[in-house]
């Protein structure tokens, strides 16, 4: 392309003068010139034709002068060259010229020669100026393309906390730091319904652009497919295979996705190939879920996941992170590892999962020190609380004495799920199994098979139980009391049953309704201050 | 329940892992009268394994003291877990029998 070259001089015979000495390279199209007789005629050349190279400028014309012209040059900011024309010795005004940005000077008369190496060199420079200009441009755009990745990372993780002021019966708090480059690390929760919270951590492989789309995409199909209320196995297959089925740039992300009953305490999870979280007990206990089979999602369209499950007890904790955690190094190399996390969980026994996630990246944080965080650092983390809100359950059973070790079972897990100590669920189980031993053992003058329905409300500190049973009419709290200081060999085999029940419960209430027998027990349970219960 | 039978010295010893309830009481029931039918005067049932116990487990412990005091003959129990030992107590039961630590202090107890 043609080099072009602005002359501007209010002397008329500068053109012919020009034209005449270039002319073999105007022929070639190596230059292009245009010429004007002063700095307004210039700047006008220069509104109409935007790919001026070199302006060359006498210093003395009408309306205005050349000096003036260059400080209107450099007001348009162009990338082009000027080169001041001037008499011989006249050093004040080159001076000035060259301090408003004039790149050479060339004295009158014009020595041609001259003037075309001054302007060879003045196109090299050019060509290096633009150079850098364009690999600025091209910085911007990528810095650009960067801050866009990073915006849709961290604009699509939800980050209102509390994210359900309504609800008292779990908290929960996640951050994502990111790396300097861009990483694909996210998390997301929602509620599937009202008493299903799923939770999700991923992390794609990759950084920038690619990455921070990919997860987009994860984390957008497992919603919407989770939402649909699949089992969490069932939910990573699906999003594997729609994955795979448009993953030209070989990428895979690793997923843990859990399911949590938060009435239950219930925790269904699922993991592709991700850490497995760690689950802090409200003794301070820190324990590592088992892991699922599976692997990351996006490689294997056929993959086939596990599930697992675990009962989060209120009071419970279970953080979900990536490796940027585990993996983040100090200046030696030492990774931050499980061991220093499982720590770090464990004082964190009574904090709300706020802090106690900034305590974990604080942790992180020291650890690391002056080594410059190379991944992203991703943390989730639930803990059950103890609801004052009631709960029931409702077992129906046979007449038969086999029923008693799954009535046990699932009176054991309802305690467990609702933060009942220990204890009070031992003595509840030990009360309603001599009821419902004593009714099949004694209640049936036949062989048939009866049901028996006992049910319980745990709620205002109490839990009751009511067992209705349709054996013959029986009032068990008839029966008297046994003495207990008889010598041993003179008790009767039997009648301690009921003595147990009574002294194990608060309240006993007997009623015979529609043909049935009805016993009604409650034992006090009393909240404590860490949100459990105490019996 | 589980029931691990063993014998040392003249103490014959019944082990019960899980629960005892109505359900299995009988099984428990079977196997102390079969060892004191076998002649067994010292008998140590070793409860470390027992993780709960109703009246109806109570009872056979009753019935199989009954019957060794009638030939002077003595039941032990060893290893009760603190639920268990409560249960015992709600019932008025931990003075019929000898209780020991664990089945080492037992055995050294019944000579």
């Amino acid at each position: 392309m043609a080099v072009k070259l602005l002359i501007v001089d209010d002397e008329p015979d500068i053109e012919p003068l020009m034209r005449q000495k270039f002319r073999r390279q105007v022929r070639d199209g190596e230059y292009e010139l245009l010429f004007a007789r002063n700095g307004f005629e210039a700047l006008e050349q220069l509104r109409q034709v935007d790919d001026v190279d070199i302006v060359l400028t006498d210093i003395n014309m009408p309306e205005m002068d050349g000096l003036t012209l260059l400080v209107k040059l450099n007001e348009l900011g162009r990338v082009l060259k000027a080169i001041i024309v001037s008499a011989y010795g006249d050093m004040d005004n080159i001076r000035t010229a060259m301090n408003r940005g004039a790149a050479d000077f060339l004295t009158k008369p014009i020595d041609f020669q001259d003037m075309e190496v001054t302007v060879q060199k003045m196109l090299r420079e050019l060509e290096a100026l633009r150079n850098a200009v364009r690999e600025h441009d091209q910085l911007l755009a990528l810095r650009h393309e960067l801050d866009i990745a990073a915006q849709i990372q961290q604009s699509i993780l939800p980050a209102t906390f509390p994210p359900f002021p309504g609800r008292d019966d779990f908290e929960l708090y996640a951050t994502m730091i990111p790396a300097r480059e861009v990483g694909g690390d996210f998390y997301d929760f929602f509620l599937i319904d009202d008493t299903h919270l799923a939770l999700v951590i991923g992390d794609v492989s990759g950084k920038g652009m690619p990455a921070a789309i990919f997860m987009s995409m994860s984390r957008t199909l497992l919603k919407s497919i989770a939402l649909q209320g699949m089992s969490p196995a069932d939910c990573l297959q699906h999003v594997n295979h729609l994955l795979c089925l448009d993953n030209a740039a070989e990428m895979f992300v690793t997923i843990f996705y859990a399911i949590l009953d938060t009435e239950s305490g219930r925790l269904r999870y699922s993991s592709g190939g991700h850490n497995p979280p760690m689950l802090l007990r409200r003794s301070g206990e820190v324990e590592t879920l088992s892991r699922t089979p599976g692997v990351a999602l996006g490689v294997l369209p056929e993959a086939a996941y596990g599930v697992k499950e675990v009962i989060l007890a209120p009071d419970d904790a279970l953080l979900l992170y990536t490796d940027g955690i585990t993996e983040a190094m100090d200046a030696a190399g030492n990774l931050f590892s499980e061991a220093r996390l499982q720590i770090a969980l464990a004082r964190n026994v009574t904090s709300a999962t706020e802090p106690l996630i900034g305590d974990i990246v604080a942790a992180v944080r020291v650890h690391a020190g002056e080594t410059p965080q190379s991944d992203d650092v991703t943390a989730l983390c639930v803990r059950r609380l103890a609801s004052t809100a009631s709960a029931t359950m409702t077992i129906t059973l046979r007449n038969d004495l086999s029923e008693l070790a799954r009535v046990a079972a699932l009176i054991d897990e309802f305690g467990e799920a609702h933060g009942v100590p220990a204890h009070a669920v031992f003595e509840c189980n030990l009360a309603l199994d001599e009821v419902l031993t004593n009714i099949i053992s004694h209640g049936y003058g036949d062989e048939a098979t009866h049901e028996i329905i006992a049910r319980c409300h745990l709620g205002d500190g109490t839990w009751r139980f009511e067992i209705e049973d349709d054996a013959r009419p029986f009032n068990p709290l008839s029966a008297a009391a046994p003495d207990l200081q008889q010598p041993f060999e003179e008790r009767p085999i039997g009648g301690l049953g009921i003595h147990i029940v009574r002294r194990v419960m608060d309240e006993l209430e007997y009623k015979r309704e529609h043909d049935k027998n009805v016993l009604v027990m409650s034992k006090q349970i009393t909240r404590r201050e860490t949100g459990g219960l105490d019996g | 329940m589980t029931i691990t039978e063993a014998k040392h010295n003249d103490t014959f010893i019944v082990a019960i892992d899980g629960r005892l309830d109505a359900s299995n009481a009988p099984d428990l029931e079977r196997a102390l009268l079969k060892q004191i039918d076998g002649g067994a005067k010292k008998l140590l049932v070793d409860c470390a394994g027992l993780d709960y116990i109703s009246s109806a487990g109570l009872r056979v412990l009753l019935v199989a003291a009954k019957r060794l005091k009638t030939v002077d003959g003595t039941v032990a129990l060893s290893g009760l877990k603190h639920t268990v030992r409560e249960v015992l107590d709600i019932a008025g039961f931990s003075p019929i029998f000898r209780l020991f630590a664990d089945r080492t202090t037992a055995l050294a107890g019944l000579g």
